[in-house]
């Protein structure tokens, strides 16, 4: 896979030490990386300081990137996603839990219906929440192939496996979502004295 | 089992993900004669729409301004480094040459000790003494005496050589581990040749004798050598 049109002239003239170039690259790519990083965190300050370590990374060492090993785009969320990691690991958030990995293996949901039941607001902020909760190993590929819509191809590149675990660690996401969303919405109708 | 195929896919279908179009319509098919699978998909469906709500509020969440003025102001000092690099690469290449070329001019000659510049009489190494039955042999020349004043040896003689004539001191260790030495001519007052068990005449005069005195490398005279004409006219 090779690199999205325009950002291999971009790269090299940051190589060079162009800032136009810079510019260009980072307007493209920051939302991006700052969204992943706030659905990751849910904290816009470290949203913004893992989108700035992100790009100086890249102004550090342009030619880290080897467009033979993916997109630039992936580049980014890779780096984007260990600095993400970092931070929940100094918060000691475990990738995933040992409940979340005994569902891993198979554990069933209960059924969900969204439909109707909420406002659009309601519901994103919802949606919102219960993605916060997911484990990171499940609420990465959330967010990837969810939130930014990334290929299964693109997203094992940035979490470094294989397709076929991404395809399967995004379906045990979201059937751990419905089940968040379905206690939240649980929570959300009783009467709030009663909450 | 097609519930159970069904289940694997649901998302992918909820997702528009699948690119194979017969799969697609046997699972909307299925979807369709199944109440449990209908259900499956229309929660994966409102689910997706979910996300892509999210997604959609989320769209236009953006870095500050701030962070790209930092990443700017970041880029210029790094430019600034790598020029100012880039400039002084000859100098600094330049001095690291001549720091190079300075520790190993020193370290070849630099741990040698200073030389003395005293006048001293340096003479090419000295043969080590033949050894013959633990005597020390000193070439004998004419009109020298050949006994040890301690032991009263008598040395033997071979070929005479600039190294002859010499008596072992009787404090010494002799010439026996006597490797290389030095030759120092001094002016040996007769008293104290007596002293040491030298024939010698006008022993309480203050006049003094000529003589050649072999030093060893540790700097213990070993051996003393008398100047033949001051000798024959003096002692």
């Amino acid at each position: 896979m090779t690199s999205d049109p325009g950002d291999g002239d971009f790269l090299q003239g940051l190589r060079a030490g162009d800032e136009a170039c810079f510019i260009r690259l980072y307007r493209r790519h920051q939302g991006a990386v700052y969204r992943f990083a706030l659905h990751m965190t849910g904290n816009p300050g470290s949203a913004e300081d893992i989108t700035q370590e992100v790009f100086m990374t890249l102004i550090r060492d342009p030619r880290r990137y080897d467009p033979s090993r993916g997109s630039l785009r992936s580049f980014l969320f890779g780096i984007s996603r260990n600095c993400v990691l970092r931070l929940l690991e100094h918060e000691r958030t475990p990738l995933l839990s040992t409940d979340e990995k005994a569902f891993e293996d198979g554990t069933p949901a209960e059924a969900l219906d969204l439909t109707g039941e909420l406002e659009r607001n309601d519901t994103i902020e919802r949606v919102r929440r219960a993605v916060l909760t997911l484990p990171a190993g499940y609420r990465e590929v959330v967010a990837l192939c969810d939130l930014n819509e990334m290929s299964y191809e693109e997203a094992a590149e940035v979490l470094k496996c294989a397709v076929g675990t991404v395809r399967s660690r995004l379906h045990r996401a979201r059937t751990l979502l419905a089940g968040k969303l379905r206690a939240l919405m649980k929570v959300d109708a009783r009467p709030a004295e009663e909450r | 089992m097609e519930c159970e195929f069904f289940a694997i896919l649901v998302d992918e279908l909820a997702c528009e993900r699948l690119s194979d179009t017969a799969l697609t319509r046997r699972l909307f098919k299925h979807a369709r004669e199944c109440p449990e699978c209908g259900r499956r998909l229309n929660e994966a469906r409102a689910l997706t729409e979910s996300l892509r709500a999210l997604a959609a509020a989320d769209a236009q969440e953006q870095a500050p301004d701030s962070v790209e003025e930092g990443l700017l102001s970041y880029l210029r000092r790094s430019r600034r480094v790598v020029r100012f690099w880039k400039g002084k690469w000859v100098a600094v290449a330049a001095s690291a040459c001549l720091i190079a070329v300075g520790l190993a001019i020193w370290a070849r000659h630099g741990s040698q000790p200073v030389r003395n510049n005293q006048p001293v009489i340096m003479v090419p190494e000295i043969p080590p003494a033949p050894r013959n039955k633990g005597r020390v042999e000193v070439t004998v020349q004419p009109g020298v005496s050949t006994t040890s004043p301690s032991t009263g040896r008598t040395v033997s003689t071979s070929e005479p050589n600039e190294y002859s004539g010499f008596i072992p001191l009787p404090y010494g260790e002799g010439l026996d581990s006597l490797g290389t030495g030095q030759i120092v001519r001094v002016d040996v007052a007769r008293s104290a040749l007596a002293s040491m068990g030298f024939p010698v005449t006008g022993a309480a005069s203050e006049s003094y004798v000529q003589a050649d005195v072999l030093i060893g490398e540790d700097g213990v005279a070993r051996a003393i050598r008398f100047d033949s004409q001051e000798d024959d006219s003096s002692r």
